[in-house]
């Protein structure tokens, strides 16, 4: 049987509308509406051309459907922001993530999950999850996506770049609950390390919303702040003079944006309205606000990469049981490996910066 | 006595001697100073900064900041100030002309930039400096072996600011000759020192091993085929 949610699902996890799909392979869109509606059934031919385009096996479409991966702060982060074709495939990506590590995890030992949850207000709820994770309270956190994977956090990353969303999280039921973050490609590490922790906040605070959009993502910010830079510890680093120059001393150490850490000054009282708005200007003067000074690494997540590793040894064995092609299947582990490991797979075509897979190399290739 | 010199100087070799007090403390006293100056007219209600007093309030900042960096400046006020943290930096004590001082065989002075030229010098000891004359008592008091590599030794920071009077960036310049108009100002260099940020790197982080993530193969049993199921 051919499910049709399956083909919905790979249309939109690449990013295409019906009606692009439906260009691609020669049919019309409507003949794609009713093929997900299940009304129609594709000719072998026709399912052969929606793989093809897709970067999935045939295989992949007689699979039954995943239900119920919630959409978690997906559903009121991004809403305001983001296109919904965006959104429809950041989620589709993160749920088929998250379908192949409920398949991958039945053969392994997870971490016990050491996340608690809260009503408590943002700062206390932040004070609490430091002591949970077995963090210092006033020290900066090196290894945030390490310490939430040992923690029982999956963290998936994906090999999507969206302009309006960074990450976005949800608790989700595989085997037992787990809290997931989501995190997309394509920003700074200190930018990521924030939005990490924003999400964090929410799946600390926020199993049941209750309250306007507006004030649940002030509280995940007010979470993250003082999360990543404790009021205690800020108060006793962010001294006089407070120029952009100490203030990127403190991002190199902290690993927190310039404008994270400028309004964070400014919310504990340590600088003035007008020196905050002074800081900012020159910030802007600089040009520093789109593009800041201090690189800070992007976290990779390790515990996707570790999970194919143990149950399948490489790529090839991963894409078979995933129904994708390699092509596809390094695709989805790309943001877990270097780019340089990427670029010695025999696999990888630098010319059209894709990953082409001539089918006469279908050999096992090593994630190492 | 004009020195004679036996090499051009130039930006890098000074500036490099110079780093170890511009990144940590002349850059961000002077950026703090100037930033101070600025809030202390708005607080004052004005909607610009006075051109004639700003600078004066910018060395003023500036003289706090510097020591509360760890050098030692004498203020104005004859306050009592901390020890320096570095000896071998010494400020000279000039009231209403600037901030002035030595390191390592150089001597500087801190001026504010002329629309990013030198300014011109406004007195026969600036003019002398700007020519690099000695002072007679630094040339004698000086161990041959203790001045710089490169002679003339005289060297100018210039901060700057754009029209809102917001610091926009700090200069270091070697002046070669200065007299009372623009055309007698020359100098072997005259650059913009990089922000201490740009140069900046992240602290490295301590990486923890793969293997503590705590994911560990159960015992074989073979993986179950895809169903809703194990979601449950």
């Amino acid at each position: 049987m051919i499910y049709g949610e399956r083909i919905r699902q790979a249309r939109e996890l690449t990013g295409f509308t019906q009606s692009q799909l439906a260009d691609r392979i020669g049919a019309n869109q409507s003949f794609i509406a009713h093929i997900e509606q299940e009304r129609r059934v594709p000719s072998p031919a026709l399912l052969d051309a929606i793989a093809k385009q897709t970067g999935f096996l045939v295989s992949f479409f007689e699979q039954p459907p995943l239900e119920n991966f919630p959409l978690g702060s997906l559903s009121f982060r991004a809403r305001k922001s983001s296109t919904a074709r965006e959104e429809t495939q950041a989620y589709q990506y993160a749920k088929t993530v998250f379908e192949q590590v409920g398949i991958m995890a039945h053969g392994l030992q997870m971490p016990p999950l050491r996340l608690p949850k809260t009503q408590e207000k943002p700062s206390t709820a932040a004070k609490i999850t430091r002591s949970e994770l077995g963090l210092s309270p006033n020290m900066p956190i090196n290894n945030l996506v390490g310490t939430l994977e040992k923690a029982g956090v999956l963290v998936f990353s994906l090999p999507l770049t969206l302009e309006k969303i960074d990450a976005f999280s949800t608790w989700a039921h595989l085997i037992s609950e787990r809290p997931i973050i989501t995190v997309l490609s394509g920003k700074p590490g200190d930018r990521l390390r924030f939005s990490i922790s924003h999400e964090l906040g929410h799946l600390v605070m926020h199993q049941a919303i209750r309250g306007r959009v507006s004030t649940v993502e002030n509280e995940a910010d007010q979470f993250a702040a003082e999360f990543l830079l404790p009021s205690e510890a800020m108060r006793q680093e962010i001294v006089p003079p407070v120029t952009l120059t100490s203030i990127a001393a403190l991002k190199s150490r902290w690993k927190v944006s310039m404008q994270a850490l400028i309004r964070r000054a400014y919310s504990l009282g340590v600088i003035s309205n007008r020196q905050y708005r002074y800081l900012f200007e020159q910030m802007s003067s600089r040009r520093w606000r789109k593009e800041e000074p201090v690189a800070i690494q992007v976290e990779r997540p390790q515990g996707v990469r570790k999970m194919i590793e143990l149950q399948y040894g490489g790529v090839q064995e991963y894409a078979t049981r995933m129904w994708l092609t390699t092509e596809k299947a390094i695709q989805f582990i790309s943001p877990y490996v270097d780019k340089d490991d990427l670029r010695m797979s025999p696999y990888y075509n630098s010319n059209t910066v894709s990953y082409k897979i001539p089918t006469t190399q279908l050999q096992n290739h090593s994630l190492n | 006595m004009t020195m004679k010199i036996p090499n051009e100087p130039d930006f890098e070799t000074i500036y490099k001697e110079f780093e170890p007090i511009v990144r940590t403390k002349l850059y961000p006293a002077l950026e703090d100073a100037v930033q101070k100056a600025n809030l202390q007219f708005l607080e004052w209600g004005k909607e610009a900064p006075d051109r004639q007093l700003f600078p004066h309030l910018v060395r003023y900042f500036a003289k706090e900041n510097i020591n509360e960096l760890g050098l030692k400046v004498e203020m104005e006020n004859n306050e009592e100030v901390e020890e320096t943290e570095e000896p071998d930096c010494k400020f000279n004590f000039l009231p209403n002309n600037g901030l002035s001082g030595s390191w390592k065989g150089y001597n500087f002075r801190i001026l504010m930039s002329d629309h990013g030229e030198l300014p011109v010098p406004a007195s026969h000891r600036k003019i002398d400096f700007y020519n690099q004359q000695l002072p007679l008592p630094l040339l004698f008091e000086t161990p041959l072996e203790s001045l710089p590599e490169y002679i003339p030794v005289n060297v100018l920071f210039l901060w700057e600011v754009d029209t809102n009077y917001h610091f926009t960036g700090l200069r270091l310049a070697c002046p070669k000759t200065g007299g009372k108009n623009r055309a007698s100002v020359s100098a072997y260099f005259n650059e913009l020192i990089p922000h201490p940020a740009t140069t900046m790197k992240e602290e490295p982080a301590q990486i923890e091993s793969e293997e503590e993530i705590g994911i560990t193969r159960k015992e074989p049993e073979g993986l179950p085929k895809l169903s809703n199921d194990i979601f449950k």
